[in-house]
């Protein structure tokens, strides 16, 4: 039988300059092209990224990928330091196998401050 | 685990800025970091070190980062702290300042976080430091460059450098070393970069961002231990065991 490919789903928190506003949709763009620079084709083709969640308020995104890859996506999330001339900084917080344990332990981040 | 910031540099007669890049270290949920003051001729005194403990909740540590031009000049800017209870490290492009100072006692770290530097680290050096039981470093914050070909050349001289000292089973650590705020990462986020990018195996990355700088942060402290005679021979009290 196949065995099913597992996910990791990782926590990250979103601090930019000055707060400026963010797109859902740059901030995707630039973790693919992060990936593409540092890894290549051969890598970004097994990551399976997905952005579930991204509230640039709390300052908190949630992302999925394949668990073989998770090293791959921190380190792509690490290095972006500009996104759309905007500096920024996405640093991974927690990674997890399931999506529940993500969201408890972002909703204890948020709710302590 | 809990993971080092190795190195953090601090203007010390800026205290608001020390206070900010506190805060800003607390905000990326960094819990231990070692300080180092941007002006290496100056010893921190305890009042100081007092003052900073009271504006932060992080476990702070404080290194001294010596860049001699000579020979003499190192003998004679490392002799203040003989005694010093902070890890004391030397950086330099000459091959006969890097000799003595991994052949002395008092150092703790031999730094190669340069661009250039890192060009010069040598398996005699690394004997040298593996013999006396100090540590090499190595810091990230060149990666960061916005100029790719300077950003590609860099993480080349540093993967040479890292598989070499891997290789020759040196002790290391790895520092961040960003000056910048907006550069300045959580080490978590660094062990995975030197383990996609520079090819260093996970538990050993995690190694020279944790244990191994708990080791060398134990060794500066044994310093002042005056019944520590060498490393794993300590006299003891009567009764005490």
């Amino acid at each position: 039988m196949v065995k099913r490919e597992r996910n990791r789903y990782i926590l990250f928190k979103v601090i930019t300059k000055d707060n400026s506003d963010l797109d859902q949709r740059e901030v995707l763009n630039a973790i693919w092209q992060s990936i593409w620079k540092y890894f290549g084709l051969r890598e970004a083709s097994k990551v399976g990224l997905w952005l579930l969640d991204i509230d640039f308020k709390e300052g908190f995104g949630i992302i999925r990928c394949s668990h073989n890859t998770k090293e791959i996506v921190i380190s792509a999330i690490t290095l972006i330091t500009e996104i759309s001339d905007k500096r920024v900084i996405l640093s991974p917080i927690k990674t997890s196998g399931t999506i529940r344990s993500i969201k408890t332990l972002k909703k204890l981040i948020t709710n302590k401050g | 685990m809990s993971y080092f910031e190795s190195r953090l540099k601090i203007n010390i007669n800026d205290f608001a800025e020390i206070e900010r890049k506190l805060k800003f270290c607390q905000e990326l949920r960094i819990t231990n970091l070692i300080l180092e003051p941007k002006n290496d001729t100056i010893k921190l005194n305890s009042e100081f070190k007092q003052r900073i403990s009271k504006i932060s909740t992080l476990n702070l540590y404080y290194r001294i980062n010596l860049k001699p031009n000579s020979l003499n000049d190192l003998k004679k800017r490392i002799q203040p702290y003989n005694n010093s209870s902070d890890i004391i490290s030397v950086e330099s492009m000459d091959k006969n300042i890097q000799i003595q100072a991994a052949k002395d006692s008092r150092v703790d770290i031999l730094s190669f976080s340069d661009q250039d530097v890192i060009k010069t680290i040598s398996p005699g050096i690394i004997s040298l430091t593996k013999q006396n039981n100090s540590f090499i470093e190595f810091s990230l914050a060149p990666i960061m460059a916005r100029n790719q070909a300077a950003q590609s050349k860099y993480l080349r001289r540093l993967y040479r450098a890292v598989q070499l000292a891997v290789q020759l089973k040196v002790n290391y650590i790895i520092s961040g070393n960003f000056d910048d705020f907006f550069k300045l990462r959580h080490p978590r986020s660094l062990i995975s970069v030197c383990h996609t990018l520079l090819g260093i195996p996970l538990l050993s990355a995690k190694k020279a961002f944790s244990e191994n700088v708990l080791t060398l942060i134990d060794r500066a402290q044994a310093r002042q231990d005056k019944n520590i005679i060498e490393s794993g021979v300590k006299l003891l009290n009567e009764g005490e065991l």
